[in-house]
């Protein structure tokens, strides 16, 4: 604002006050003339002065919390209630920066205070959406009674209040409708879908779910479950892939290790200012990296306040890298060929550690001992001959032999022959990646060189269609670099190794090791298993399989470590005794794994308990229960809804859903009903036009249109599509217990009671489980005997859990004594461990390098014990992909690649960019009349869609799309114009941001703003009705309203990215991904057609 | 007295809001709107009337406002803190009050992001009232209701005589002084929904009661800090005066520097 204008606003302001003067009372006038500045609170009466809201309300309350909100973080609250005409009130509410001006808690409780600067014990500050917490549970929109569409899905108009014994009776008869079908069936036809709205240990949504179909279920007909995960799909499968294991980031180093090793750190499509993945309070450790000197760089397409805050880069590389949305891949794999031109890598050390790598690998056999999809083949293990064929079948499949010119140094060598040399094939790379060449070749250089060298490489570029190719490259150039296991470095992915402080197998195995020796231990843990009530009584034959499928992430960590340390023979004498005596599985896994697992201290057990208690108590409380065992990817829902299969060849389908028995090849999964759990379904998997014809269209497989039950604590667009809604309570309306991400633990104390007649999503499934005739704590009777009323009920869990399995009966005899009691727990709301020096993963692999017979060192975990430049796993994958559909598009590395296999293939053993057929490649090709690339990048006020409804915190972040200058001029675009963002799928109606932060030719359209159909503005779309796979060319024109809420699912499409593969699934992670991230789209000022 | 006042590191900012929002967290039983009889957002921590369409769930504007077809954000709105007592001048993301660029008045040079693509810096700033020694508030305010109090040096106002006139706000080289809508001016004096200023207490209730002020408390990335200001220039030695977009070489309308009481560490 110009000085003029602020003195014309002064002149007016003058002009006003000439006006009200002369209408002035002559006693206010009086009144007015008598104060004085000075006086104050101490002197009220010679003020006039009768504020008491300028001295501390002591009335007030407090209690501790924290969120069960899947932003990766998880803080710290202290709720400040007041009671007020008899109602408890949340009035205030701060966070663990308030440290009383001596240093103590103001407030009083007996909490440790950890200092402003420490990062060892960080104080767990809560981001700006912690402050809209109070406004969000005091939303004038809040769900206050059940309610029942009347109308059409969707007509918010058409919804009738009903009380809760109306609600659960239709629930109930729905329920019961299911159980029927099963009879024939032989499932449940219910569809759970991916929850991750409410993430805290005693109402975490999507076991309670389980539970609840479990026990209703009989523990006889299971239920259609998803597989795959939204936010890290790409991330587990290429893990598994190239390191056979989900959890990379568990072999990351820590933050604190990163602060103390790193020379160099390299943000990757990663904002820590903005969602906290790595550990609750990266953003705060990333400065003291950045003021240490450690100089760091930003790889991302928009300027972000991370490139702004910590971005620094190094002397020839600059402090932002704005990649083009999609060319990350492109951009690793020419630092890769950069790396090997230059040969500045360590060629011994390749050759000794990496598979597929050299030319000299090629036709060679080699057994690929993939043991996470073993494990989920023992997991799916059916009680028939034809299953156990079909699983011995899976491992037989596992000699391999590496095709001609599948080697990486193939691959170079075509690039060189293609684009004509060094300079040629950099141009390509520069092409693609949107990255100047010599940018390339000196970040090139730096990583390499710079060593140890940290990749912090968050989940938005592997949130893409090609991801899996993009996490494959991003990991195999740690390798090539030589920072993959280094203290201060790490492979990227999954950033788990500060959550887990150690690695996510020290996570699980320190706090059940006592220190004797490890074969006792690990019986006492199967004897635990057993012990467990839940699974105790329900232990037949039809629940073994999903007991192993829990079980199966332990084992499949113990095997994983047992494989850094023990010779390959070992592990297939394991196998085989696995193979064949299953009755004595566990006792077999546990004999045999017990020599090699590393020894424990306090410390560890320590640091590590927050997560034991997470992965002890949620397969207690919600032990997940699917005898059926029928899976669908859980981004291609709405096919699922529609068509009854998801991406895969029909004949693989069949065969993982039915069984290898099956010969209908027409065979398909059905969903009557869709139990939708705290999930917002509806627009955050992509394509929000589509989902919604498949919730308001008969299926193509049941003919009926799917009815869906929605638990929220909004109106969502989701609950808004659903026909019966059920009002659920927020976090501070019950007692819960939360574990920390990064070395803590939360207490979640309920402040007030229930508003309106919102109840817990437990209470719901208790009080249905109860009217169909069931026990909903079914082996739990003990725990909860005697309560009186549903929050002794609550307290009973809470204590239970806290005492049962955060202090472990096996725990260190001196564990006990340094964690608080479970009433000095709730006193005093957080328990802080401590970042300790225990090892991580990473370096535990250094510990010791035992040599098997052939003299080579087995270091890597992976099914090869080297890094997989060759994904074996993955060609296996493609082989059956080929065997059931020669025409499958994800068969095309077999197949030879044409044009067609450019549109959807996905699949390649090696970590190379394909065609981006949604992406900057289709403009390059001109084949796309969309001439900007979207991302959808996570936003402040929002975790993911929670949030978008208080106006409190949306306020101060709009969901504006972000266009750069240039872009916004060429379409004639000014700042906070409206305009349409649209592509065939549909139109989005936001205020435009011009800015020179995003990268031209790209633009942001945050994710999870709530989809909101516009009542007056239409578009035509071209929809894919049927599976994209199975009939890609059949779209249909249909016409859809425009929608004013920004939802960036409404643009994106539902294709998932990589290679939709059950069996690399073990707890529902790996096999894919989702593809918000670099959608083609068009904005424009005017309306489309 | 031992007068108060600020640190802010400008080079550890990372934009985020959680001061203004753990700022309007703390002090919304002391917004302006809140406790006038026959508002719309009256008191509810008085009367229950916060959460509104109570037995309205069936209707559409509960959810939906009509006008719009958007979610009723306007409903909401209604039921928090509009005052921006601390702002943080973002170059988007301000829907309601005043214009962010008026932060930027005190200053020389204009704008957080400065450069063009990809040659670009960011200048964050989070700025609530910064105490002045001679504040310009004080000396502008005709009915004489703004006052210094003794203790920590705090700038207080006792808004019940408060005319609305505004000359306290754009007296202010920072906009401390503020008001619930921005169109204050144009009530009617007899209105009883007038807006009258309130701004930034220091949090004095917190501080009296030996806490940190909100804004310090909720800072995520520890870039703020407050407390008696000699106390905060033997902390922060290297600390200067100004910042990029901060320019405390302010006057009052008589020619009095108003000597903010505020310290950064400045981002080049």
């Amino acid at each position: 604002m110009s000085e003029g204008t602020h003195e014309s606003k002064l002149a007016l302001s003058r002009r006003k006050f000439m006006q009200w003067f002369g209408a002035m009372s002559a006693s206010f006038y009086a009144l007015g003339g008598k104060k004085a500045v000075g006086g104050g609170i101490g002197s009220k009466d010679s003020l006039l002065y009768e504020d008491e809201n300028l001295s501390f309300d002591e009335k007030m309350e407090v209690y501790t919390n924290s969120h069960p909100h899947n932003c990766g973080g998880k803080c710290f609250f202290k709720v400040y209630v007041k009671n007020v005409n008899g109602k408890r009130r949340m009035v205030k509410l701060t966070s663990e920066g308030d440290v009383g001006l001596d240093g103590k808690d103001p407030d009083g409780l007996p909490k440790e205070m950890p200092g402003d600067e420490d990062i060892r014990k960080l104080q767990i500050r809560a981001c700006p959406r912690g402050y809209a917490q109070i406004k969000r549970v005091y939303a004038p929109d809040r769900l206050k009674y059940p309610l029942v569409q009347t109308k059409k899905k969707g007509d918010i108009t058409g919804f009738k209040r009903i009380s809760w014994e109306e609600a659960l009776n239709i629930y109930a008869n729905k329920m019961n409708e299911a159980k029927k079908r099963a009879e024939t069936l032989g499932y449940l036809p219910i569809y759970v879908p991916e929850a991750s709205g409410a993430l805290s240990l005693l109402h975490l949504a999507a076991t309670l779910t389980m539970r609840f179909l479990g026990v209703i279920g009989d523990n006889k007909y299971g239920f259609v479950e998803f597989y795959g995960i939204t936010s890290s799909g790409s991330y587990s499968a290429a893990g598994l892939y190239t390191f056979d294991m989900i959890t990379t980031g568990a072999l990351n180093s820590s933050m604190q290790s990163i602060y103390e090793n790193s020379k160099l750190v390299i943000l990757w499509g990663a904002d820590p200012t903005t969602s906290f993945m790595y550990r609750s309070q990266t953003q705060f450790i990333m400065s003291k990296i950045k003021e240490k000197g450690i100089p760091i760089i930003v790889v991302d397409p928009m300027f972000t306040d991370a490139a702004a805050t910590y971005g620094t880069g190094t002397a020839k590389t600059p402090k932002w890298i704005p990649v083009r949305p999609g060319g990350d891949s492109y951009l690793a794999n020419a630092m890769m060929y950069v790396i090997y031109k230059k040969g500045l890598y360590d060629k011994e050390y390749a050759k000794k550690r990496f598979y597929g790598f050299f030319k000299e690998d090629e036709g060679k056999e080699m057994l690929s001992l993939h043991i996470n999809s073993l494990l989920r083949g023992a997991s799916a293990l059916r009680d028939t001959e034809e299953s156990l064929a079909y699983r011995n079948k899976l491992i037989h499949e596992r000699t391999q032999i590496l095709p001609e010119g599948g080697s990486y140094e193939s691959y170079i060598e075509w690039l060189d022959k293609t684009y004509g040399g060094y300079n040629g094939v950099l141009n390509y790379f520069a092409d693609r990646s949107g990255v100047d060449g010599g940018v390339i070749e000196s970040f090139a250089t730096d990583y390499a060189t710079m060593r140890p060298a940290a990749m912090l490489s968050m989940l938005a570029p592997q949130r893409h269609i090609q991801g899996v190719q993009y996490a494959k490259s991003i990991m195999c150039l740690t390798a090539l670099t030589n920072n993959m296991l280094n203290k201060g470095g790490g492979p990227g992915g999954i950033p788990l190794a500060d959550i887990l402080c150690g690695g996510l197998p020290l996570g699980i195995l320190y706090p059940i090791y006592t220190g004797d020796n490890w074969t006792e231990t690990l019986a006492r843990l199967a004897d635990r298993v057993y012990e467990i009530p839940f699974i105790k009584g329900a232990l037949n034959s039809s629940i073994t399989s999903s007991l192993m499928q829990m079980y199966g992430t332990i084992m499949g960590i113990l095997l994983f470590l047992s494989k850094g340390m023990a010779p390959v023979g070992r592990i297939i004498e394991g196998l085989q005794k696995l193979n064949s005596d299953q009755e004595n599985l566990y006792a077999n896994l546990l004999k045999f794994l017990g020599d090699w697992l590393p020894k424990s201290n306090l410390e560890n057990y320590m640091a590590n308990m927050s997560l034991s208690l997470i992965f002890a108590y949620i397969p207690m409380i919600g032990l997940v229960i699917n005898p059926g065992n029928k899976n669908l990817s859980f981004y291609k829902w709405a096919d699922g809804v529609l068509n009854g299969m998801d991406e895969r060849p029909a004949k693989t389908f069949v065969e993982e859903n039915f069984g290898p028995e099956e010969k209908d090849m027409n065979k398909r999964v059905e969903i009557d009903i869709i139990l939708n759990v705290a999930s917002n379904m509806l627009q955050q998997h992509g394509n929000t036009n589509r989902n919604i014809y498949a919730l308001t269209q008969p299926s193509n497989v049941t003919g009926k249109e799917v009815y869906m039950i929605t638990h929220d604590q909004m109106m969502t667009p989701s609950a808004r599509y659903s026909d019966l809604v059920l009002p659920i309570n927020t976090h501070f309306e019950r007692e819960d217990v939360s574990f920390g991400v990064g070395p803590y633990c939360l207490n979640m104390s309920k402040a007030i009671d229930s508003l309106f007649e919102s109840k817990s999503d437990m209470q719901v499934f208790y009080e249905l489980s109860n009217k169909m005739g069931y026990n909903f704590f079914k082996h739990y009777e003990g725990v909860v005997a005697g309560a009186k009323n549903w929050d002794e009920i609550e307290n009973k869990l809470k204590r239970y859990c806290y005492s049962e399995f955060l202090i472990f009966p096996w725990a260190p005899k001196d564990a006990k004594s340094k964690i608080p009691s479970y009433e000095q727990f709730v006193k005093q709301g957080i328990i802080h461990f401590g970042t300790v020096g225990a090892p991580t993963y990473n370096d535990m692999m250094n510990l010791g390098i035992p040599n098997n017979k052939d003299g080579q060192i087995r270091i890597l975990p992976s099914d090869t014990a080297k890094v997989n430049f060759f994904s074996l796993e993955q060609y296996r994958r493609i082989k059956t992909y080929h065997e059931a559909d020669p025409n499958h598009p994800d068969a095309a590395f077999l197949r030879g690649s044409t044009a067609k296999d450019q549109l959807y293939n996905r699949m390649d053993p090696r970590p190379i960019p394909l065609y981006n057929f949604e992406g900057y490649d289709m403009i390059r090709d001109n084949r796309t009349k969309y001439k900007l690339v979207m991302i959808a990048k996570a936003s402040r006020n929002k975790v993911h869609s929670t949030y978008d409804n208080v106006s409190f915190i949306k306020d101060e972040f709009p969901g504006n799309i972000w266009l750069n200058t240039k872009d916004a001029e060429e379409r004639g675009i000014k700042n906070d114009d409206i305009v349409y963002v649209y592509n065939d799928r549909g139109c989005v109606k936001v205020k435009a941001y011009v800015t020179e932060r995003m990268r031209p030719g790209s633009c942001n359209l945050e994710q999870g703003s709530w989809y909101t159909p516009s009542t007056t503005e239409f578009v035509n779309i071209k929809m894919d009705v049927h599976n994209v796979i199975e009939d890609p060319n059949h779209k249909e024109n249909i016409r859809v309203p425009v929608d004013v809420g920004g939802c960036s699912a409404t643009l994106v499409p539902f294709l998932e990215s990589g290679p939709h593969d059950p069996h690399q699934t073990v707890m529902g992670a790996g096999g894919s991904g989702m593809s918000h991230n670099a959608v083609l789209i068009e904005v424009s000022k005017t309306k489309p057609e | 007295m031992k007068q108060w006042g600020w640190y802010f590191n400008q080079t550890r900012c990372i934009n985020c809001k959680a001061c203004v929002l753990a700022c309007k967290n703390w002090n919304d039983d002391k917004r302006g709107d809140l406790n006038i009889k026959g508002h719309e957002s009256y008191s509810w921590v008085e009367t229950n009337d916060y959460q509104v369409r109570v037995g309205e769930t069936e209707k559409l504007e509960t959810y939906i406002n009509p006008n719009t077809d958007n979610y009723n954000h306007e409903e909401f709105r209604k039921h928090y803190m509009k005052e921006r007592w601390r702002r943080v001048p973002t170059p988007y993301g301000l829907v309601t009050n005043y214009d962010n660029s008026s932060l930027l008045l005190g200053s020389k040079e204009n704008g957080v992001i400065v450069g063009t693509y990809p040659d670009i810096k960011t200048y964050p700033l989070s700025v609530s009232c910064n105490h002045c020694e001679n504040p310009a508030c004080i000396e502008a305010c005709p009915v004489q209701i703004i006052y210094k109090e003794p203790e920590y040096g705090i700038v207080l106002v006792d808004n019940k005589n408060c005319i609305s006139c505004g000359s306290c706000h754009y007296a202010c080289p920072w906009n401390a002084p503020q008001y619930y809508n921005e169109d204050f001016q144009n009530y009617a004096q007899e209105d009883p929904k007038r807006p009258k200023m309130t701004k930034c207490t220091f949090c004095i209730d917190r501080i009296s009661s030996g806490r940190r002020p909100a804004c310090v408390a909720g800072c995520l990335n520890r870039a703020l800090d407050a407390g008696p200001i000699d106390e905060l220039k033997r902390k922060y030695p290297d600390a200067t005066v100004d910042a990029t977009n901060f320019n405390p070489d302010q006057q009052t309308m008589s020619g009095k520097p108003l000597n903010p009481n505020i310290i950064f560490k400045k981002k080049i």
